[in-house]
């Protein structure tokens, strides 16, 4: 039953929900096309009773690990690692616990 | 789990059918009125039970168990109520009534079987869309079955959740069909998608069945079955019920209210309860749907205009007071909820001078217009205008005496009051204007099409009405009179 873009959504977001769980309220990076409302929509009509606070995009996103254990006297520049998803998203890993995504324009997919 | 789902249907039916049969009572024997009251059930069973949850939710918490246990409790005591007290229904009318003109027509049965292939490829044109999109389409997933997934899957913590929903949530929508939905799963105990799409075939085929139902009392079996096939052919009306638009229970909601007026002067004896029923309805309309406010404020000034003008003030004040006490609990219901957590009005939001320029800019009149002249010619998808179908009709058969009938021309009067309510919300949108015609206008028109083909049925001539004429022709030697149907 259903083959519709909401089911198959649906679906595509099942083994997330339980990494989910015990959020409350999340962000979502929309982007600024009509495709990454959309997206918007979905994915709150998929994930709720979480609330999804949506982001405009295009836009970048710096990501700190918590608890990463500094080495007081290693390197601080060791260069970085660029990971190109096939939607379009790009993260800069500087392996030192800090990672920057540019999102792609349409969110992330 | 089927029997959770028909459980979760029943509960609610039963106990809106108990109510229904306890404010209007009628004769064992009278068929019709029976059909129409399983079909006002389907409907005002939502109505009712949704209020009932929202409360229960707002009181007790998630305490799902006992709200069902409470629900069935209640119905059984009704149930028992009912029996005890079924003597006292108005005996049947009486012989010169009850046989009054209304012949066989010759080809009768092959209405009936066009309506009834018409209904069955209805019902399964619905069942093949629902089960190619069971979420429904944008609107239905996007707001009221993402609220209706929110009250379940949150529990106690509902109103919290609910309150942190940002501004796209559009807070301010009455939640009838959410938490009819909400309340259904947890019964079964999931959010199974088989609830949204079954309370949207209540309302779709509810609809139906109530306008055939009361038009086969209101005037005759061949009109109510030919309005019937009207609807049933509007190929729109079918697609926005199965893509679980809240335009169809909205306008199962008019044409109930309409229809449980225009009842008023076929059973006189029972008045009160009529109006009671159609001031529920009437409220579940605004518990539906923001347009429903704008119909309880067309009803009242319709009616005020037309009882007060043929029946006098005295008239209308007497049926307007049953008509609040119906209303005036699920209006309760709508305050508690907008101030509890509705936000502000969209439309009414807008600050003066901006409302004001729009309402002086003569480009926006003529573009809302020229939409509204493309939609209401091609009403309801059809491939020729069911306008002119329609006209075809009322130039074969000509208007009949209901259409002198204050409580017919009420109705009409309340249809232009929310066609003219929904051209000046279009002319004053904060929405650009093409985008928002484009993507509502047609729904809303839809929401109104029941009750127009209502109101057109119950004001032409009926088949039976013709060949009794015709008949009376043949037998104008015998002296035989005839009365106007």
């Amino acid at each position: 039953m259903g083959h519709d873009d909401v089911t198959l959504f649906e679906r595509r977001l099942d083994p997330v929900k339980p990494r989910l769980s015990d959020s409350r309220m999340i962000h979502f990076a929309s982007g600024q096309s009509n495709e990454g409302r959309r997206n918007f929509f979905l994915t709150q009509y998929v994930l709720a009773p979480i609330v999804l606070i949506e982001s405009q995009g295009p836009q970048t996103v710096i990501y700190v690990v918590p608890n990463y254990k500094t080495e007081v006297d290693g390197p601080n520049d060791v260069g970085y690692t660029t990971y190109e998803h096939g939607d379009g998203t790009k993260i800069l890993d500087f392996h030192n616990g800090i990672k920057i995504a540019y999102l792609p324009e349409n969110g992330l997919q | 789990m089927i029997a959770r789902v028909v459980l979760a249907l029943l509960i609610p039916a039963s106990l809106a059918f108990f109510v229904i049969s306890l404010l209007w009572r009628s004769p064992k024997t009278a068929l019709g009125i029976f059909c129409i009251k399983i079909f006002l059930a389907a409907g005002l069973g939502c109505g009712i039970f949704s209020c009932t949850f929202l409360i229960w939710l707002s009181v007790f918490g998630a305490s799902t168990k006992a709200f069902w246990l409470t629900q069935a409790i209640i119905c059984i005591v009704l149930a028992l109520v009912w029996w005890r007290t079924r003597g006292q229904a108005p005996p049947p009318p009486p012989a010169e009534v009850a046989a009054s003109p209304n012949p066989q027509l010759r080809f009768g049965w092959a209405l009936d079987l066009v309506f009834f292939i018409a209904l069955i490829s209805a019902i399964s044109a619905f069942i093949f869309l629902t089960l190619k999109s069971p979420h429904g389409n944008w609107d239905a997933w996007a707001v009221h079955n993402m609220k209706a997934r929110l009250i379940f899957r949150a529990g106690d913590a509902w109103q919290t959740t609910f309150s942190s929903l940002p501004a796209w949530a559009s807070l301010d929508y009455p939640l009838l069909v959410s938490f009819t939905i909400a309340g259904g799963w947890t019964l079964v105990g999931n959010d199974t998608l088989i609830i949204p799409g079954v309370v949207a075939f209540l309302f779709t085929f509810g609809t139906v069945g109530l306008l055939v139902s009361s038009l086969s009392i209101s005037r005759s079996k061949a009109q109510g079955l030919l309005a019937g096939l009207v609807l049933l052919g509007s190929p729109l009306f079918i697609a926005q019920g199965s893509n679980q638009y809240l335009d169809i229970p909205i306008g199962y909601f008019f044409l109930a209210s309409l229809s449980l007026f225009s009842l008023l002067d076929h059973l006189p004896d029972n008045q009160w309860g009529l109006l009671v029923l159609a001031g529920m309805s009437t409220g579940f309309s605004a518990w539906t749907k923001n347009e429903g406010f704008l119909f309880i404020l067309a009803v009242v000034v319709a009616r005020f205009f037309m009882i007060t003008a043929k029946q006098g003030l005295k008239t209308y004040l007497k049926q307007m007071r049953p008509f609040a006490i119906g209303l005036g609990p699920v209006v309760l219901v709508i305050i508690y909820f907008k101030a509890r957590f509705g936000a502000a009005n969209l439309f009414l939001s807008g600050d003066g001078a901006s409302i004001l320029e729009k309402l002086l800019d003569g480009g926006r009149y003529v573009t809302v217009l020229s939409e509204l002249k493309t939609q209401l010619t091609g009403m309801g998808g059809w491939t020729i205008a069911p306008i002119i179908v329609l006209l075809l009709y009322l130039l074969l058969l000509g208007p009949g005496k209901e259409w002198k009938n204050p409580n017919a021309i009420a109705a009409l009067m309340t249809l232009f009051l929310m066609l003219l309510g929904y051209f000046f919300i279009f002319i004053i949108t904060p929405f650009d204007l093409k985008w928002h015609l484009a993507t509502t206008l047609d729904r809303l028109l839809m929401q109104l099409w029941p009750s127009f083909i209502f109101v057109f049925f119950l004001s032409v001539r009926t088949p039976e009405y013709m060949k009794h004429y015709r008949d009376h022709l043949v037998e104008q030697t015998t002296g035989t009179t005839y009365i106007d149907l």
